[in-house]
């Protein structure tokens, strides 16, 4: 690479121009690089006194001292984001796998109850009516009954829905 | 893209590698000095308080999840740390039990270190004008290119539109901008 193309990956460095993979060999390569470091230096002074109008000068050895002064501290071994995003999808996953369980549960429930079957529960009615027609239901259980239909299956116990309808369903309409 | 290079760089330091956390250091340092030499205007004593940022944020790498960008978390303890810096600047008098006839002087003193140094206000209106002068001799498509970046903050496809050129064209300016600005620099800087 010349000195010319090198000098114009800085510029786009400086940017944020560059590839990722580009900057980070740059970047690299700055650190061992002086006449390369001293350029960067005065591209970032050239660029914050253009936007700011005056500049603190910042001298060759600031990144020396920072290092310096974080060299007795250990070295950062932080949980990897990688893994906490692992984590995360893992439990959007199994929350996303419940979920379809209970909709499947629900559906399956809501199925075996649905209109599809209405004309043998009509074909039931019918024979429950034949059968014991001078039958009354006992009004303080048929209240009982429709006031759980509505939430009956969902708590759990579907098998009282078919009978809660069945009583409350009005033939003549 | 500078801030999946900051993705990177974070990465790696909170892998353990040292040297990504120089690299960001060189990367950010012109900016923090700056931002920080707004609140404090002692040179030296605002380039330690930089440091001192870069510190900070070294230690708390661990707890960065990346949920703002690394600058403007970066810019944030920056910021922190210039205000804690001012505001123990300010308690320092009772904690050395000065006089009550002091305490006057002391902060003039303090109020007086806050103005910016002769020096750094020569040096600063020095290079101001040599990059102007630099400015002035370009030629007209590279003096653009440059102003529309640095003074207007345009990105290089923004360039191009308005320049009407291909984005190519706009970084070749851009550099050759740079160069020539450069090389009047580098006279007065040694």
């Amino acid at each position: 690479m010349s000195d010319d193309d090198l000098k114009q990956k800085l510029s786009l460095l400086l940017d944020g121009e560059l590839s990722k993979s580009d900057s980070l060999a740059l970047m690299s390569r700055i650190e061992h690089d002086g006449e390369l470091c001293r350029q960067w230096h005065r591209y970032c002074l050239v660029s914050e006194l253009m936007r700011s109008g005056k500049i603190l000068p910042v001298d060759d050895r600031f990144v020396d001292r920072v290092r310096d002064a974080l060299a007795s501290e250990p070295a950062i071994l932080a949980p990897r984001p990688e893994k906490h995003q692992y984590r995360e999808r893992t439990i959007t996953a199994a929350l996303a796998a419940s979920l379809a369980v209970v909709a499947v549960l629900v559906g399956k429930s809501i199925n075996e109850y649905s209109p599809v079957r209405g004309p043998e529960l009509l074909a039931q009615t019918e024979l429950t009516d034949t059968n014991d027609a001078h039958s009354t239901v006992d009004p303080q259980f048929q209240d009982y009954l429709v006031t759980h239909s509505e939430t009956a299956y969902l708590a759990g116990a579907p098998g009282m829905l078919p009978y809660a309808r069945l009583v409350t369903y009005d033939f003549s309409r | 893209m500078g801030e999946q290079l900051d993705e990177e760089l974070v990465r790696r330091v909170q892998r353990g590698d040292k040297t990504a956390f120089d690299i960001l250091v060189r990367k950010y340092q012109y900016k923090i000095a700056q931002l920080i030499n707004r609140y404090i205007k002692d040179p030296h004593e605002a380039l330690d308080v930089a440091q001192e940022s870069f510190i900070k944020a070294y230690r708390a790498l661990p707890s960065f999840r990346g949920e703002s960008a690394f600058y403007t978390w970066l810019y944030r303890i920056a910021i922190n740390t210039a205000k804690n810096h001012i505001a123990m600047r300010a308690r320092r008098p009772s904690e050395d039990e000065i006089e009550i006839e002091e305490a006057e002087q002391f902060e003039s003193a303090v109020r007086l270190k806050d103005q910016e140094t002769p020096e750094g206000v020569v040096l600063s209106e020095e290079l101001a004008r040599v990059i102007q002068f630099a400015l002035d001799e370009l030629p007209e498509e590279l003096r653009t290119a440059i102003s529309l970046r640095e003074f207007d903050g345009l990105s290089y496809d923004e360039i191009a539109q308005v320049m009407n050129c291909p984005v190519g064209t706009v970084r070749s300016r851009i550099f050759r901008a740079r160069e020539a600005i450069d090389k009047k620099l580098k006279v007065l800087l040694g």
